[in-house]
């Protein structure tokens, strides 16, 4: 393991420790961690096609995230890992020859672990949020700088999933 | 059948689901309807214009690129179809 992937787990760590009266934001970080050390696991074993299995191990992320959210940050989440998945494709398009530009490992991983620091960032911070009672704070305070972000973090999605009965 | 033709074909129909499930993942439709539309639209899509696609690009014939040809057009057919769909409902007569 690499001091990246060690800094990286242990964020995932405090994100859970922040997040621990919210079980489906638990789940969610669980999630991305089994992710992350699935694809991990799979480009250390030297298998072909890892960006591809990245990609796939991100698709079911975001199916899940799709399906299960019921709260506006989960659709965040989401969204940033649909940009992870989106990294993915454009990195093995890239490395097929499908397209006539040179990217370099080095920032493929880096965009990849931004992507994940910026998911526990948001879910870290969504839990702290709740664990300061800002939300609450906020609503009494409408002049409150972090009232637009608060206000949304327990708020319910605005459209469900296409399966479900749409409100 | 030979060998070759039909790994073409599970290549552009292999592409052609991929292709249809990225598309779901980073545009969902708003209906159970408009997903089944968009879905056979995009897979017919990728399966039959694949090769057009592959040539167009100029990519070497390979199983990889008609997988990945098949992949881009049912992809594109999702975001046109999706398009479509929402022009024929803004003109709907309204009651």
């Amino acid at each position: 393991m690499s001091v990246f992937d060690i800094a990286l787990l242990i964020g995932a760590t405090v994100a859970i420790f922040l997040n621990w009266q919210t079980p489906r934001a638990v789940g969610w970080v669980v999630l991305l961690a089994l992710d992350f050390i699935a694809s991990t696991l799979y480009w250390r074993a030297g298998l072909p096609y890892a960006e591809a299995f990245a990609g796939f191990c991100d698709a079911t992320v975001c199916f899940a995230l799709y399906f299960g959210a019921k709260e506006r940050w989960e659709l965040w989440v989401w969204r940033l890992m649909q940009a992870s998945l989106a990294i993915n494709i454009f990195y093995l398009a890239v490395n097929l020859r499908l397209l006539r530009i040179e990217i370099s490992q080095d920032t493929y991983s880096s965009l990849l672990e931004a992507a994940n620091w910026l998911c526990l960032l948001l879910i870290g911070g969504v839990g702290m949020l709740q664990l300061i009672g800002a939300e609450n704070a906020a609503a009494r305070e409408p002049w409150n700088r972090v009232r637009r972000f608060a206000r949304t973090v327990r708020e319910a999605r605005a459209r469900n999933h296409f399966l479900a009965k749409q409100r | 059948m030979d060998i070759a033709a039909l790994a073409a074909l599970l290549a552009k129909a292999g592409g052609s689901i991929a292709g249809t499930i990225l598309a779901l993942v980073f545009l969902p439709p708003k209906s159970l309807a408009e997903f089944v539309t968009r879905s056979v639209f995009s897979l017919l899509s990728g399966f039959i214009f694949a090769d057009v696609v592959r040539e167009y690009f100029k990519w070497i014939e390979s199983w990889q690129m008609l997988l990945a040809a098949g992949a881009v057009t049912a992809m594109l057919s999702w975001f046109i179809m999706g398009s479509i769909v929402r022009v024929i409902g803004a003109w709907k007569p309204k009651e």
